[in-house]
């Protein structure tokens, strides 16, 4: 076929959006059915904790204020990485920022307690568990989220991999802070980072394999 | 990355190429460091993404300018790579138009369109180069495998017209009614039967069949 006739057919086929949601309307569905997903996992898995005690607990806010604000981050490096050609960084300076404000928080907690604390607000009663569990809560938002950015166009499909591993890392922490009752800033930073961060480096693997179109 | 993609275009039409020919300054390194944006991409962007926005909103003649306009930086951008009398040249030139085409909803209008432009070309390039090194690295064979007369080579190229012919019929029809003798979609929805929504829906699936023909006869 010439190229004038593929033209001439593809040009039937205009319309379309440039709308900048409509690579959110995407990323955003898949990862809420992974989000789902996560839940309903949790609860047949590990139960919730108290929740009416969970709610007036504000450690249980920290948490969750936390791993939503770098679902937030993550989602904004994850849709401009799945454009040819747009910039992650708006998304990147916002995760350094959340992270060094949870880093202050951490810190000012550990200042204020007496040392002998310190090795249990750091270890919790559950750190070697706690960022495995996130990523397994993570894998079922990470194939639909995937499979959602391969109808985008990622041309850099490792760090959009990454991109979307950190996204729904973040939303898997945030559903795994309905079960998890420790309260510490420094646990949370070390730990549910440390499972975000997994995530993220699954999601660079995956993305590597999986992201061509 | 980022910043070379938005670069580079500016820099070669600054050289006075064309949007997606960036070649002379950008082949043997990463696509341009950072350089200074001249004033010369938006003079080439700004048109084009008229056209562009006119399209979106379904002006097919606009929509039929940019593609047309595209296909020549396009062509010229792959010539410089590859050389002029590549094999692969106007099929990868078709496959991009169909790639942008299908994927223009990742274009950010705040954004230029000939770097996303560019990113797509530079991705299905890359894309191409490595299929061709895997191609390379297949067993070789006995020699007379080099002497046959119709060997894998020419098969394994793209042939649209083959792919198109691989389509249901009633697509096939519709979409060469369409592109034969400018046929509007109103008169082949009235010679097909169709309205002329239903023309407009069995283009779009026919265009996302040759897509996924043309992945898997290359990958």
């Amino acid at each position: 076929m010439k190229t004038d006739d593929l033209i001439a057919l593809i040009s039937v086929d205009a319309r379309g959006s440039a709308s900048p949601m409509s690579v959110v309307g995407r990323l955003v569905p898949a990862a809420l059915i992974g989000a789902f997903a996560a839940l309903a996992l949790l609860v047949a898995w590990l139960g919730m904790r108290d929740m009416t005690a969970a709610v007036v607990s504000p450690s249980y806010w920290m948490k969750t204020t936390y791993t939503v604000a770098l679902a937030i981050s993550g989602l904004l490096v994850a849709e401009r990485l799945s454009r040819p050609a747009a910039s992650a960084t708006r998304g990147i300076v916002a995760l350094i920022c959340v992270t060094a404000v949870m880093l202050a928080v951490a810190a000012t907690q550990l200042l204020s307690i007496p040392a002998v604390h310190v090795p249990r607000a750091l270890l919790g009663s559950t750190w070697d568990r706690c960022p495995w569990r996130i990523v397994a809560l993570a894998i079922p938002g990470l194939a639909f989220t995937l499979l959602a950015m391969r109808g985008l166009a990622p041309t850099r499909p490792a760090l959009a991999g990454a991109g979307a591993g950190l996204f729904v890392g973040a939303i898997a922490a945030t559903v795994y802070g309905l079960y998890c009752a420790e309260t510490s800033a420094a646990f949370t930073l070390i730990w549910y980072t440390g499972g975000i961060a997994v995530s993220a480096v699954l999601g660079a693997l995956a993305g590597a394999r999986v992201l061509r179109w | 990355m980022t910043v070379a993609n938005r670069t580079s275009p500016a820099r070669s039409m600054r050289t006075g190429h064309g949007a997606l020919a960036h070649t002379r300054l950008g082949s043997t390194t990463a696509p341009g460091r950072s350089a200074h944006l001249g004033s010369g991409l938006s003079e080439i962007d700004a048109p084009l993404k008229a056209l562009m926005l006119r399209g979106l909103a379904g002006d097919t003649g606009a929509y039929a300018e940019l593609l047309s306009r595209m296909s020549v930086h396009l062509r010229r951008y792959f010539a410089r790579k590859l050389g002029s009398g590549d094999a692969d040249l106007e099929d990868l030139v078709q496959d991009t138009l169909l790639t942008i085409h299908l994927r223009r909803d990742t274009w950010d209008a705040t954004l230029p369109l000939t770097s996303w432009a560019y990113a797509i070309a530079h991705y299905k390039l890359i894309d191409q180069l490595r299929r061709r090194r895997v191609r390379y690295t297949e067993p070789i064979e006995a020699a007379e495998s080099l002497f046959a007369g119709d060997d894998g080579d020419t098969s394994a190229r793209l042939d649209i017209d083959r792919l198109l012919g691989e389509l249901p019929e009633r697509q096939r029809q519709v979409l060469s009614d369409v592109k034969l003798g400018g046929f509007s979609t109103a008169e082949a929805a009235r010679k097909s039967g169709m309205s002329e929504s239903a023309v407009k829906v069995s283009v779009h699936r026919s265009l996302k069949a040759l897509i996924r023909r043309v992945r898997d006869e290359n990958g």
